[in-house]
């Protein structure tokens, strides 16, 4: 077991380390103390995109410090990693992402700052991390089934009340949770399929997944809401903001390296002036470590954390407002009915009324293989109405009187049981509201096509 | 005459009111505080032609404040009738009038002494008012009759109704005085309705078929445009998709007119509220520099403009000020910009979440609920009435920023009532701030509109909004009768199927369920003062209780229109089935509706099909099963329905 000494010694290294206050080598300007408390993961070894293609994040163990003024601290001992720490909303508790034994799956734990009141929150068969506070005593983490990290939502009350939200066939890790209640999470775009990291929300009960942005300009992670409303995050190229006037990403007008075109590893946010990145140079990504720094509106400032270690996923430890908590309305339903309002519309070109002529639907079986579901008419104004399985994957082909394809869906769509879900049109983004409009196919009838028979659930 | 002596009695108890509570020395902050427990709620506002006064409209005060700027003078106050709306005032400045919405008059002040010194009537609940450029002509918006009336300042005698959509509310002057434009905030009902003709010979020809289509069309509003010269409505200026039309302002050069308007998503399934799908709001835009009326959106992709109100252009008509009083924010329009992108975007644009980021420059966070909004004289900052928050925020206009915020009530606390109101005003409780209960039922009414809510199935069980005035012992509520109380109406459900976010907290929802019972019903226009019927509504009367139809057989009982229609509200509160289901109901059995003030609830029925009382019983009666009425002749029905506004 070669990992298992690797880990070891790592460890070892981490622990001894965590008594000895250290000072940053930040290029050659000098650290600052830290402010503010700041909980980060450090690791002799990081890899952030590791989950999306089923390595490990943090090959030789990690652990979470406590940085405060120019002093660092082990904040839990005992361990033989821990990572992903996430601050409750009165600042008293952790969430984090633990391994009792570098041979252990990582696991979910809740403890108070100094480790009392230990408790596991997810099941011990499989990797789970990046652990988030839901506002309603719930948390979110992702935990890794069948060799994809998938999105479960638990009882904070009653841990073994824990609902994967969705089974969607790719990697989703949570970011956060946004301060309407959706959890944001990164996933590979489209979903389903191999391509850039891109943001999506989802809520807490497993409706309503979609990309947070049409943005397709390469990675989005580490999506973080400041208190402008607006969404930070990682781009290829630099630090970017999505705001809620754009559907692309608005890169930061900034001066200061530590924004400006570099490799990251989470960030912080600290009030609406201020922010903690951690960051390393991109053209030294495959040396140089993460390190921190405190961004006060354009310009930066290196802080103090570990020598020769990578400090990722730093969290401010303060109390923080809650975000509000999503009313789950979903029906007692095994499967989720579909309204399609105008499948002509589209970004890549709105299509002639009366183009389109049938939708047809697959999913995937247990097993990942494809499988048809049916097809259904389409009216003229591109309105169409399905009932299909829930919790399950969907793609769709429009197609014309003649029954070739018209449009393809690339990605996979997942509809959960129960669910009432409306598009304006077959993927014309979140920015275009609905026109005021009856749509034909409810003119003609209010019960949808049914596509369940092929499960044979219903 | 009898009249007469009550409005004589009215002026002179308002007046001794207003010279007791407020006599020389004492200041509005000094009286009404320690001893009138009512919030002034400041709505409109206008500054006198010197600049020296600012006039306050406060509604739930029933007064008129003049307050001076700079806060050098003590304010003044001065007591108008009941619940008043809008102010104007002379060119010459020595006159201030303000409409009074619950008694259908407008007061006449003396702006040197602010002393009342007449009493005007209208049109029904009067509320915004223009004056010509040379105030011998007052313009007043009559909400409930639907008209507006042209009133000669030298007589105060109306000269003119003229008739400008439902509900017409706001006017704004051309400014050079030839134009009147007319908004109204209810939408026109079934205006597209093309119903065709049906043969049934004991009515004759007015029984015509309306499908289902037909009942579901776009709402649809209009600015009617009143020629000065003439006094004639001679233009229309049609407003497709939209429902709730608020203040309007016309440029300077009269090149450029913009109105407020809210664009309801209630014909499609409310599934969901993100990406704007239980409202739209914009700006219309009109006149020769956008050529073709435009509806430019102001709302972004997670943040909602919601029920834009007063709009203000400043005098270089370079930035335009919209008061948005769901969101208590002030949003600001770089003119130039929005012509630009009104010029050169893709059409169509209203549902483009994107758009506003092209011409809004800013939001500005003010008060609970900005109403009215005011330009100084100076041309330079902008008043604004935080109407539950009992202040004006001053804004700067160079910078964007707030400068000031005037306390009009020195006492701050907010009693468990006033936040039910502020909390009924709101949009912070609905999924990125879209709507809030006012969007719904304007000024605690309704919004004229049928809605598909997703709870029933995509399609199913179209509902019609309902006033929400004298709701005590109308129980139950939604048509359905399935919500016992208001609280369950407003609680858990309206988290779950309209807001899809939060819910109120319980102390939240009691301070709500608290504000919206207390809601009273607003006074009946149709009745005589003497409390005697005019010999329609007395033969409506009798129809109304007759017990045999006119062969002399009797009704069964559960067809008496008085069996189900009893009680102090005029419901029995029990569901039946008076056959005016629809294919996609769920349910054939519906809540019997209460009646009081029915005259104001158009469309009618559960799924608001009937546009009119009379088309309940010609349009949707065929079998008798809504009362008997198939022995009634046009003429009878008409007395029944002249009796029925009586309620």
């Amino acid at each position: 077991m070669k990992i298992s000494s690797r880990w070891i010694a790592a460890s070892v290294a981490l622990c001894l380390s965590s008594v000895v206050a250290v000072l940053c080598g930040f290029g050659a300007r000098a650290c600052k103390p830290w402010p503010v408390r700041v909980l980060v993961t450090v690791a002799p070894v990081y890899d952030s995109l590791a989950p999306f293609v089923g390595r490990e994040r943090f090959p030789q163990g990690a652990q979470i410090f406590s940085l405060s003024g120019k002093e660092s601290r082990l904040l839990l001992s005992g361990w033989a990693a821990a990572a992903d720490a996430n601050l409750s909303y009165d600042a008293t508790k952790i969430l984090y992402a633990g391994k009792r034994t570098a041979s252990a799956h990582w696991q979910i734990y809740e403890s108070t700052l100094d480790g009392a009141q230990l408790r596991v929150l997810s099941k011990d068969s499989v990797d789970c991390i990046r652990p988030y506070y839901l506002p309603d005593r719930r948390a979110v983490y992702a935990c890794r089934q069948d060799g994809l990290y998938q999105i479960f939502v638990v009882s904070l009350d009653d841990p073994s009340k824990s609902t994967i939200i969705s089974r969607v066939p790719t990697n989703m890790i949570p970011d956060g949770v946004l301060r309407d209640g959706r959890i944001l999470f990164e996933a590979e775009a489209p979903l389903g399929m191999r391509g850039y990291v891109h943001l999506y929300t989802v809520y807490p009960d497993g409706s309503g997944i979609e990309s947070y942005r049409d943005d397709a300009s390469g990675n989005h992670r580490f999506g973080v809401e400041l208190p402008s409303g607006d969404l930070l995050m990682a781009g290829d190229k630099g630090a970017a903001l999505f705001t809620d006037t754009s559907a692309t990403a608005v890169p930061i007008p900034t001066n200061d390296e530590a924004l400006r075109g570099d490799d990251r590893g989470g960030f912080a946010v600290v009030d609406a002036q201020n922010l903690i990145v951690s960051w390393r140079p991109w053209s030294a990504r495959g040396t140089a470590f993460y390190s921190l720094a405190w961004i006060e509106k354009e310009d930066g400032q290196p802080m103090t954390c570990m020598q020769r270690m990578h400090c990722v996923e730093p969290a401010v430890v303060h109390p923080r407002p809650y975000e509000k908590s999503y009313p789950s309305a979903l029906h007692p339903w095994s499967y989720a009915h579909l309204l399609s309002l105008n499948s002509n519309l589209s970004q890549q070109g709105d299509l002639p009324a009366g183009s389109v002529a049938k939708v047809r639907v697959r999913t995937l079986d247990a097993q990942n293989h494809v499988m048809p579901l049916g097809e259904a008419p389409v009216e003229n104004d591109g309105s169409f109405y399905l009932r299909v399985p829930g919790n399950r994957p969907l793609q769709m082909d429009l197609l014309d009187r003649e029954g070739k394809i018209v449009r393809r869906e690339k990605g996979w769509m997942w509809i959960t049981a129960g669910e009432q879900r409306i598009c304006v049109g077959c993927h014309v983004g979140p920015q275009r509201a609905p026109d005021n409009v009856v749509p034909g196919v409810l003119w003609r009838t209010t019960d949808p096509v049914d596509l369940t028979k092929t499960t044979g659930k219903k | 005459m009898r009249m007469k002596w009550i409005i004589c009695l009215w002026v002179m108890l308002t007046v001794a009111a207003a010279t007791t509570i407020f006599l020389p020395g004492s200041t509005v902050r000094a009286s009404y505080t320690q001893e009138d427990p009512r919030y002034l709620s400041p709505s409109e506002m206008a500054f006198s032609s010197d600049g020296k006064w600012l006039y306050v409209v406060c509604e739930q005060s029933n007064l008129l404040l003049a307050i001076d700027p700079s806060e050098e003078r003590p304010r003044r106050a001065v007591a108008v009738g009941r619940l008043p709306r809008d102010l104007a005032i002379a060119p010459d400045g020595s006159r201030i009038y303000v409409s009074n919405s619950w008694d259908d008059t407008v007061s006449v002040i003396d702006a040197a002494t602010l002393r009342v010194i007449g009493l005007w009537h209208t049109g029904m609940e009067p509320y915004g008012m223009v004056l010509d450029h040379t105030g011998k002509k007052l313009y007043v918006a009559n909400r409930i009759s639907d008209d507006v009336s042209v009133i000669d300042t030298a007589t105060g005698q109306q000269r003119a109704r003229l008739s400008a959509g439902h509900g017409v509310s706001y006017l704004a002057l051309s400014p050079d005085s030839a134009r009147v434009y007319c908004t109204h905030v209810y939408p026109e009902i079934g205006k597209d309705r093309t119903p065709s003709e049906l043969s049934m010979p004991w009515i004759g020809s007015i029984h015509v078929k309306v499908s289902p289509e037909q009942d579901r069309l776009p709402p649809q509003s209009a600015i009617a445009v009143i020629d000065t010269k003439t006094d004639a409505v001679v233009e229309m200026l049609p407003q497709h998709n939209v429902a709730g039309v608020f203040h309007l302002a016309v440029s300077q050069d009269r090149r450029l007119g913009v109105a407020a308007e809210m664009r309801p998503k209630n014909l499609v399934p409310l599934a969901h509220v993100e990406h704007g799908w239980a409202f739209g709001y914009s700006l219309m835009l009109f006149g020769e520099d956008v050529g073709r009326p435009v509806h430019v959106p102001l709302d972004t992709m997670e943040r909602y403009d919601s029920y834009p109100y007063a709009v203000v252009l400043t005098p270089d008509k370079r930035k335009i000020y919209v008061s948005v009083t769901g969101s208590d924010w002030v949003t600001v329009l770089d003119v130039p910009q929005l012509l630009h992108y009104v010029h050169t975007a893709r059409r169509p644009f209203e549902n483009n979440l994107l758009a506003s980021s092209h011409y809004v420059i800013a939001r500005i966070p003010v008060g609970k609920n900005p109403r009215g909004m005011t330009m100084a004289p100076d041309g330079r900052h902008l008043y604004v009435a935080d109407r539950l928050d009992d202040a004006i925020t001053v804004i700067d206009t160079m910078s964007n920023q707030v400068v000031q915020t005037i306390a009009l009530n020195a006492v701050q606390k907010v009693t468990p009532l006033r936040r039910g109101e502020q909390l009924f005003y709101s949009s912070a409780m609905a999924y990125h701030g879209q709507f809030g209960c006012a969007n719904c039922h304007i000024d605690g009414t309704m919004d004229g509109l049928n809605w598909d809510l997703e709870p029933d199935g995509f399609g199913k069980n179209i509902v019609q909004n309902r006033l929400l005035e004298g709701l005590p012992g109308t129980e139950p509520f939604k048509w359905a009768g399935t919500n016992p109380n208001i609280a369950t109406e407003c609680g858990i459900r309206t988290a779950l199927y309209f807001y899809r976010s939060e819910g109120y907290g319980a102390r939240s929802l009691a301070d709500l369920v608290a504000y919206i019972r207390q809601l009273s019903s607003r006074p009946n226009r149709y009745r005589l003062p003497d409390g005697m019927f005019t010999p329609a509504q007395q033969r409506g009367k009798v129809l109304f209780y007759r017990t045999e139809n006119k062969a002399g057989q009797p009704i069964p009982l559960e067809n008496q229109c008085a069996f189900c229609h009893s009680g102090p509200k005029f419901t029995n509160q029990q569901r039946f089935n008076v056959g005016s289901g629809k294919p996609t109901d769920t349910t054939s059995s519906f809540d019997t509706a209460h009646l009081t003030n029915v005259a104001l609830m158009a469309p009618y029925m559960h799924d608001g099909s009937s546009r009119t009382l009379a088309e309940i019983w010609t349009l949707y009666n065929m079998d008798n099963r809504h009362g008997q009425t198939s022995d009634l002749t046009k003429d009878e029905l008409q007395d029944l329905v002249e009796y029925l506004k009586t309620l």
